[in-house]
């Protein structure tokens, strides 16, 4: 897949008083792909991230979004980036139907919010209010709001911490689909089997560093010719696949 | 505009959506005013005689000097204009009026004027009166003509009752202005609310707008309703019926919600988390509470604390709103009071301005 680079990260910098969260970092994500930030919790993945989506303002070093650039037109970027954030929430006394409007005229965009909440299978609760969701259906509201402005780019962090599984094959499903749209993914995630599942490409942080960037099944390769092998013979399923298997797919409501 | 305008929208039905949060706006003042209104707190203090001295000679003198001898009454000389006002608000029980040709001979009598719900405090002044000429004509000569006269008005003062209410009117537009914003904006900023509103591309400056506007308008709800209440059960009268009183009170209750919801903002903005801002909130709120003029005149207080209490925000809105309710003061005469509000305004945005924090 050869295709145009939409985001680009030039010596990305972030600095706290005495503490270096984002240590000059480049990387670049292609458009259409998925592209995965790993890394233990405090690695600087979110920061990386808030940068890019104009929340947080960098020390030093550059990031490009589709040509403009995001600290010096910050509005601009936000106006065509879909943004889920890890620890948001919206107003609690508003329906659904009505956030997504809400959010349509910060957007200044005209949406049919039934059919963009039907995208993420909360049609069923068009009028209930945000706060007695369960956590799978608040992150689906949290995707129905973040493609309302129609985003050439969509920014995914740890969009399924704290799911159960089926709420996590679900938002897995959703993603892809998403992506089978031509938009760009960014994805921060600790789960390296949802990395595994769903990126084109992924780049490991730790400690604010890029430590190595490529596909998930190049860098399994690069492990194994290294010489590396597994304690455990891999087998076919997995404790969750029992899970699943004994439990069913289907959503549940908590 | 649009953006501010369905904040604003959304806002409101929020408000209207927490039934709680609007019952309880208007429950603790209505209880405040009239627990203390018909209880009559204010009117426990000694019989006060307003004395209009428009003869100023050495008879008029001498009564003057014996009546305030009296321990069990207060006598206080002033002008028919501030005597007034006074018995408007309940502050003087009853006027004796001493015309500028009174000496001890002539027969020119001596008056005094009450009103019929003070008829009783009237009658004790009038025996004691009555006494006191005796015993300083028995000094002089024996003329024995009634001096006294007494005149019945019609009622007009309110008592405690309307000195109440406009200051529990302004106590709510501080305590819906501070808190109301205090309460919704921490929760916003500790539940991530604002950090997503952040990731889109409106501006902080719409938020706030919105926010504001649509306070604005429910305090100014609150106002009038608890008014309402005031005229229903205390039977208050607005303005002594002026219509045009109504229009001074929501220039007040405007200026003092803008005054107190940007104070509400300052300390949302600034705090971190409800820990910091419900003790900041109640710091602020708190002194002015007693120290404003709401239930009582803070002529009582101490010199250097009753200087302090007058500057305080809340002080110029009580004035202002007393001012309006009870005598339908014209705003264009209450320039000194809209000036102090306007100042704290300017005051509370900039530290508001320079405090303020997203998360």
């Amino acid at each position: 897949m050869t295709s145009r680079e939409i985001i680009r990260v030039e010596k990305l910098l972030k600095k706290y008083e005495d503490f270096i969260a984002v240590n000059e970092i480049d990387f670049s994500v292609n458009e259409g792909e998925i592209f995965g930030l790993l890394g233990p919790n405090g690695a600087g993945k979110t920061t990386t991230v808030e940068i890019l989506e104009g929340i947080r303002t960098q020390t030093s070093g550059e990031a490009i979004i589709d040509g403009i650039n995001v600290s010096k037109d910050t509005k601009k970027v936000k106006q065509i980036i879909g943004v889920q954030l890890q620890q948001a929430a919206f107003f609690d006394k508003l329906t659904l139907v009505e956030i997504v409007d809400m959010f349509g005229v910060f957007y200044s965009v005209k949406i049919d919010a039934k059919s963009i909440l039907e995208k993420v299978e909360l049609q069923d609760k068009f009028g209930s209010f945000y706060k007695p969701l369960s956590g799978g259906q608040k992150q689906r509201l949290s995707i129905a709001v973040a493609l309302i402005n129609d985003p050439k780019v969509l920014f995914l962090d740890e969009p399924t911490t704290g799911l159960d599984p089926q709420a996590r094959r679900n938002m897995w499903k959703l993603i892809k689909d998403i992506r089978s749209e031509g938009k760009t993914i960014i994805l921060t995630t600790h789960y390296m089997e949802e990395a595994e599942e769903l990126c084109d490409r992924v780049a490991i942080i730790d400690t604010g560093k890029i430590i190595s960037i490529d596909t998930p099944n190049n860098l399994i390769l690069e492990l194994l010719n290294s010489g590396f092998k597994g304690e455990h013979k891999i087998k076919d399923a997995n404790l969750e696949d029992v899970f699943l298997n004994l439990t069913g797919k289907n959503l549940r409501e908590d | 505009m649009k953006i501010a305008l369905i904040i604003a929208l959304a806002t409101m039905k929020m408000y209207f959506r927490r039934s709680q949060s609007f019952f309880w706006s208007l429950f603790f003042p209505v209880v405040l005013m009239i627990g203390l209104g018909f209880y009559g707190f204010g009117e426990f203090s000694p019989s006060k005689l307003g004395i209009i001295d428009g003869a100023e000679n050495q008879y008029s003198k001498e009564l003057i000097k014996a009546i305030s001898e009296k321990k069990y009454i207060k006598t206080e000389i002033n002008t028919r204009e501030i005597f007034d006002k006074k018995v408007l608000e309940g502050k003087i029980d009853s006027v004796l009026v001493i015309p500028d040709n009174y000496n001890h001979n002539n027969g020119v009598k001596i008056t005094l004027e009450f009103e019929e719900s003070k008829e009783i405090i009237a009658y004790s002044f009038e025996d004691t009166i009555n006494s006191v000429i005796k015993i300083i004509d028995s000094e002089n000569t024996d003329n024995d003509t009634q001096k006294l006269s007494t005149k019945i008005k019609n009622n007009s003062n309110q008592g405690y009752k309307g000195f109440l209410v406009p200051g529990i009117v302004s106590l709510a537009i501080m305590q819906s202005g501070i808190l109301g914003v205090v309460f919704t904006l921490i929760s916003y900023k500790s539940q991530g609310v604002l950090r997503r509103l952040q990731a889109t591309p409106i501006s902080s400056a719409h938020f706030l707008i919105g926010q504001l506007a649509s306070r604005l308008l429910i305090i100014t709800i609150q106002t009038v309703l608890l008014f309402i209440i005031g005229i229903l059960v205390l039977n208050i009268n607005i303005g002594q019926g002026s219509i045009l009183a109504w229009v001074n009170i929501l220039i007040f209750s405007l200026l003092g919600s803008v005054l107190f919801l940007i104070i509400g903002l300052a300390i949302s903005g600034a705090s971190p988390n409800e820990d910091y801002a419900a003790p900041i909130a109640n710091l602020i709120t708190f002194p002015m509470m007693f120290l404003s003029g709401v239930f009582f005149e803070n002529d009582v207080l101490p010199y250097w604390i009753k200087i302090i209490g007058q500057n305080l925000p809340l002080s110029p809105l009580v004035t202002g709103m007393r001012e309006s309710s009870l005598y339908g003061t014209n705003t264009l005469d209450l320039l000194p009071e809209v000036g102090l509000i306007i100042l704290w305004i300017i005051v509370c945005f900039i530290i508001g301005i320079k405090t303020f924090k997203w998360e």
